[in-house]
């Protein structure tokens, strides 16, 4: 599947901004089921200086620097991506769960880089109410992807999408308990249950494809930031993506900016700026299908 | 103390209880003394407090307690040459390995894919920064200092109990022990040889010239502080001195286009090189911490292009983990193919399973610390009331990664002064090493100190009893400085604007408050004397209403006294308590004394404090008595007076005595303003009571007197406190003085706030001479105090002025796009600290 992507972020303030620095997880990752072609970056004011990396996890970063007073921010990143996330194995050949624990933990040649996902960080702390809940999906020896594919309905079928009931620094104890929230929230939830498990899980940040309603044309600029889970399946099978928003199992609809512990590791934008006063920031986001 | 194993090996006598062979020229030297050796003691406390060492100005937090922060035993810690030696090869191999583990852990990271060391003690480690883990590979070597804590424990060896990686304090305070103790007890000096501490400082000043980034020939170095509010601002303090470098906080840093400069008063002045003094996970909001307002956006960065070099790395503090300890053996080995030769006192991680089966099956043999946190202390399960050691029993159980075992053992013990006496303490011992041209070496001394309960390992803490460690010299040949750099010969300085705008800030600010104190304190004498007559006069009555009144025009007065129908005994006795207005005040001129520290003489310093805190002790002991409350104001005066002559004799005319003296000059020349404006404005029947007053209000009663004998009139009285420019109370005495030192900021100043000044001096003027060129004075009088109103508003527009041309470049950042997280000390504020007087304005 291929696409053309655009992110526009814009930040309008109060008062003028002397000085501001930002941090852009934008682009999407080149992987070897996902190109990317025609990456460019756009901000207005110019920026005095921009650099680029790629970060621990293996995104790509870039940084913007602005060094004149303006009132407004707008930054556009764009690109052209095909992708076709490999077919998961058959989910009862995969190896019991308590065997995926158990490499992760022993963390072998192969297992060394998945055992970072078995850690609390600073938004999924450990134990707050999810363990339980995912644990239920996981009875003795089951086949990992199974398992994972039930926790994956489990949260589809449990909790409300409800855009605005949370914010970015929503705690997972909090979803929990009001058994609704967006799609971050449902992947820091799962995440959080399979580490109480000892299990690998990541969290990636990205987009998805999303339909018009029927009869419609579709609409420019209304696609959303999306976020899911990736899993570990042990050193045999490596990672598989699993959207609980959605229930689905990643293939083709999903576009991948990137992926670490946790949103803060991958947030699509963050700064630091000096004066300011209040900001509006709005996002709008298209992800529009080519050649069909 | 019950951490500990049995008793330990004592320092000084040997199991045949002999005197060890080192500590002979020690005892000689102590059987020489002239006087007691408690005598001694106090005199060594007594130094250490006028140098601030122990100091606690009101109104500075640095510790609420009254008690002392820090004193030294006059007992020093003798270490042979040979041991000393042993330690510091020891020492250097840790170093070294220290640094290949973190090149390794932030770059390729093989220890971890070949099984060397558990990922768990890397990833669940918030001492990683994988900010500081990028695809690009860092060519310079992130350790430029490592310290660590030793002990020696029964088999007479010494033990490492933490490594420090990421910048330990105690190297300044080391340096000011043995700066002091050789003042105070020379004839200790005379009856040992030992090896000088300074050349080890030259060193570190060398290899800090040396890190910067190779195009910099000359290179700029900064010491990178938390601020004031940090238990180590001393530290900090005596370290950049030593080490002649700027002592910056965050908020003094900026990064434009990829490169790290110093807010001076004349621009922005470039750095090369920053020790970093700060937590590695605090520099850089943009990308780590976000809530951490101590760091500098955008750093990172510039690190990255390598436009500045940060010493420590930021990401040092991951090898503090005490669960490394462990594996320190089998990573020497593999790493460095050597042998480790100076031990960690035994470790063990839980997250081993076998491990943790003996640890848990002799829990008396053990203490428990955190796996990673190299500052938590270590718990005796055994000792833990059952509640508490069944909650760790079982957090272990579920996330046994997260915890070591350390062995309970036994510090040797060094004999302490306590009075005439010399008592045995247990004692653990820090040592600091840099590296200079590839090589590790380690300050020939250190600094030692009591063990208390709970201080194990850990931070300095705010306070304690230190030792100054001796290492004894084996002929001259120890006495070596760093390899002799060719130098450039340092072009003459005289710039008025190499000041950091911070320091000039808060010179500005304690010049101000300074004034103010003084006012108030000349203004409640003033009440407190007519007071004191049993049966005021009538003429009494009203000077005591307008004097209030004075207090109440500058804002002086506020809130004790507008409580309706309170007498002015109270109300006085109340603006000295807690909370009240002059002590308030007081507490803002100790807390900005503190601020402005660095740039003081020693005995500025000295004398500024000991009279603040006499000033302060006699208004917390007067209790409201008249006579006492006298006594306190005069003190207080006396303080602004000494601590003008002080400035006018010791500072160098630059950046900070122009700002102290500005401030002063603003404040005064504002008050006066408001308060002629007060006792001028009467119906002509007061007028000569009015006169009086003025003339007592700016100290100008004998100048008077001098020159017109008995006769007040309004025209000479306004001419000698107004425009008067040889009157040092007079108003245009003050412009004039602020505009000439307008004229020495920066390279000749800003035009437009002299010819401010110059044009408040014509209004001086101006309110006096068309007073005198009237026949008539009642008509003319009256229109004086509206024309004091708005001259003193036009000083305070001036003053605004100066803080928005010099100061307001310090603005606080914010973070978007990410909720700040709640984890700010509340530390290092920006400017902005002064609202209560800005607003007064």
């Amino acid at each position: 599947m291929r696409f053309k992507l655009r992110h526009i972020t814009s930040y309008a303030y109060s008062d003028q901004v002397d000085l501001a620095s930002h941090m852009l997880h934008l682009t999407p990752r080149p992987l070897p089921w996902q190109s990317v072609r025609g990456v460019r970056i756009h901000c207005d004011p110019a920026p005095a200086r921009t650099s680029h990396a790629i970060d621990h996890f293996g995104n790509s970063v870039n940084w913007l620097f602005i060094d004149r007073p303006h009132e407004h921010l707008r930054v556009t990143a764009e690109s052209e991506v095909e992708v076709a996330f490999p077919p998961a194995p058959a989910p009862e050949e995969t190896q019991p769960w308590e065997r995926v624990v158990e490499q992760a933990r022993v963390a072998g040649p192969d297992a060394w880089q998945a055992a970072e996902f078995t850690f609390a960080g600073p938004m999924v702390p450990n134990d707050q109410g999810a363990g339980p809940y995912v644990a239920e999906s996981f009875p003795p020896g089951r086949p990992i992807l199974a398992a994972l594919l039930d926790v994956n309905a489990r949260i589809k079928r449990d909790f409300a999408f409800r855009p605005l009931s949370t914010t970015i620094t929503t705690s997972v104890a909090r979803v929990m308990a009001q058994k609704a929230g967006v799609c971050q929230d449902f992947a820091h939830l799962m995440i959080a249950g399979l580490r109480s498990l000892g299990l690998p899980a990541r969290y990636t940040s990205g987009y998805i494809r999303t339909y018009p309603a029927p009869g419609r044309p579709r609409r420019v600029g209304a696609d959303v930031s999306h976020a899911w889970v990736g899993a570990w399946l042990g050193e045999a099978h490596g990672w598989v993506d699993l959207d609980p928003t959605n229930n689905l199992l990643v293939r083709e609809e999903h576009v991948v900016l990137g992926w670490g512990r946790e949103f803060g590791d991958v947030s699509p934008l963050r700064g630091i700026i000096l004066g300011g006063g209040d900001h509006t920031p709005s996002v709008s986001v298209d992800l529009e299908p080519l050649g069909e | 103390m019950n951490l500990l194993a049995s008793e330990g090996v004592d320092e000084m006598v040997d199991g045949a209880r002999h005197i060890r062979p080192h500590w002979r020229g020690v005892l000689g030297g102590l059987s020489m003394l002239s006087d007691s050796l408690a005598a001694r003691q106090r005199r060594l406390d007594q130094a250490f407090d006028d140098e601030g060492v122990r100091s606690i100005l009101p109104g500075t937090h640095i510790d609420d307690e009254a008690d002392g922060v820090w004193r030294c035993d006059p007992i020093p810690l003798p270490i042979s040459a040979m041991e000393f030696a042993e330690l510091e090869a020891g020492l250097a191999q840790r170093a070294t390995l220290m640094g290949a583990l973190l090149d390794d852990l932030y770059g390729r990271q093989d220890v971890l894919a070949r099984g060397l060391l558990p990922p768990a003690l890397v990833f669940n480690n918030p001492g990683f920064l994988r900010a500081c883990h990028l695809s690009s590979p860092t060519f310079h070597p992130r350790l430029n200092f490592y310290a660590a804590d030793l002990i020696r424990t029964g088999d007479g060896r010494w033990h490492v109990l933490s490594d420090r990686t990421s910048g330990a304090a105690g190297a300044g305070l080391a340096r000011e022990n043995r700066r002091i103790l050789a003042r105070v007890l020379p004839e200790m000096f005379r009856a040992v040889q030992i090896r000088p501490l300074r050349p080890f400082f030259d060193l570190w000043q060398d290899s800090l010239t040396q890190a910067a980034p190779l195009d910099r020939p000359h290179p700029t170095v900064a010491l990178l502080t938390p601020g004031p509010g940090s238990p180590q601002w001393l530290e900090h303090m005596f370290l950049s001195r030593e080490l002649s470098c700027h002592l910056v906080e965050g908020g003094d840093l900026t990064v434009r286009g990829g490169v790290v400069y110093l807010k001076m008063l004349t621009g922005l002045h470039r750095i090369d090189v920053i020790l970093r003094r700060l937590e590695g996970r605090m520099i850089d909001p943009l990308e780590l911490s976000s809530g951490s307002l101590l760091g500098v956006p955008g750093l990172m960065d510039a690190i990255r292009a390598g436009t500045v070099r940060v010493v420590n790395d930021p990401g040092s503090g991951l090898a503090e983990a005490p669960a490394l300890a462990a594996f320190l053996p089998a990573l020497c080995d593999e790493l460095l193919g050597e042998r480790l030769r100076l031990p960690s006192v035994e470790t063990v991680w839980l997250g081993d399973p076998e491990a943790r089966a003996r640890v848990l099956g002799d829990t008396a043999r053990w203490l428990i610390r955190s796996a990673t946190d190299g500052l938590g202390q270590p718990k005796p399960v055994s000792d833990l009331d059952p509640d508490a050691r069944a909650r760790l029993l079982e957090d272990i159980a579920r996330r046994p990664v997260d915890y070591a075992a350390m062995a309970a053992v036994s510090p040797s013990l060094a004999p302490c002064a306590k009075g005439a006496e010399l008592v045995p303490q247990a004692i653990v011992l820090r040592m600091f090493l840099v590296r200079n041209a590839g090589v590790w070496q380690a300050m020939p001394g250190g600094l030692a100190r009591h063990l208390e309960p709970g201080q194990l390992t850990g931070q300095l803490p705010a306070r304690g009893i230190s030792k100054d460690v001796w290492v004894l010299a084996e002929g001259s040949e120890h006495i070596v400085g760093p390899a002799p750099q060719p130098q450039t010969r340092l072009p003459i300085r005289r710039t008025f604007g190499e000041l950091p705008s911070r320091t000039a800030d808060n010179m500005f600010w304690l010049g101000r408050y300074i004034e103010r104190l003084e006012s108030a304190a000349r203004l409640t004498r003033a009440i407190i004397l007519r007071l004191g007559r049993n049966i005021p006069m009538p003429r009494e009555h009203m000077e005591l209403q307008l004097l209030e009144a004075c207090l109440a025009a500058s804002h002086l007065n506020a809130p004790e006294r507008q409580e309706a129908g309170a007498p002015l005994a109270v109300a006085i006795a109340a603006s000295i308590r807690e909370g009240g207005t002059i002590a308030r005040l007081l507490g803002h001129v100790g807390r900005l004394t503190e601020l402005v520290r660095d740039r003081l003489t020693g005995e500025m310093y000295a004398s500024f404090t000991h009279m603040l805190r006499a000033a302060a002790d006699e208004a917390t002991n007067s209790g409201g008595n008249l006579d006492a409350l006298a006594h306190t104001m005069a003190s207080i005066q006396r303080f602004s007076t000494v601590v003008a002559g002080l400035a006018a004799e010791n500072m160098v005319r630059g950046g900070s005595w122009l700002f102290l003296d500005m401030g002063r000059r603003v404040e005064r020349a504002a008050l006066t303003c408001d308060h002629l404006g007060v006792v001028l404005d009467q119906p002509e029947a007061r007028w000569e009571l009015g006169l009086r007053l003025a003339l007592e209000i700016c100290d100008s009663a004998i100048t008077y007197r001098s020159r017109y004998f008995t006769t007040l009139q309004p025209g000479p009285v306004l001419d000698l406190v107004i425009a008067d420019d040889s009157n040092p109370r007079a108003v245009a005495f003050q412009l004039t003085t602020l505009g000439g030192l307008l004229g020495h900021i920066g390279d000749g100043g800003d035009d437009r706030l002299k010819l401010q000044a110059e044009s408040l001096l014509r209004m001086a003027q101006a309110i006096v001479s068309d007073l005198l060129a009237e026949e008539e004075h009642a008509e003319s009088l009256q229109a004086v105090p509206p024309r004091l109103a708005a001259l003193a508003e036009g000083v305070r527009a001036l003053s605004d002025l100066l803080f928005r041309r010099y100061f307001a470049l310090l603005p606080m950042p914010r973070a978007v796009g990410v909720e700040q997280e709640d984890e700010t000390p509340g530390l290092g504020q920006g400017v902005g600290r002064q609202p209560a007087l800005r607003g007064a304005a």
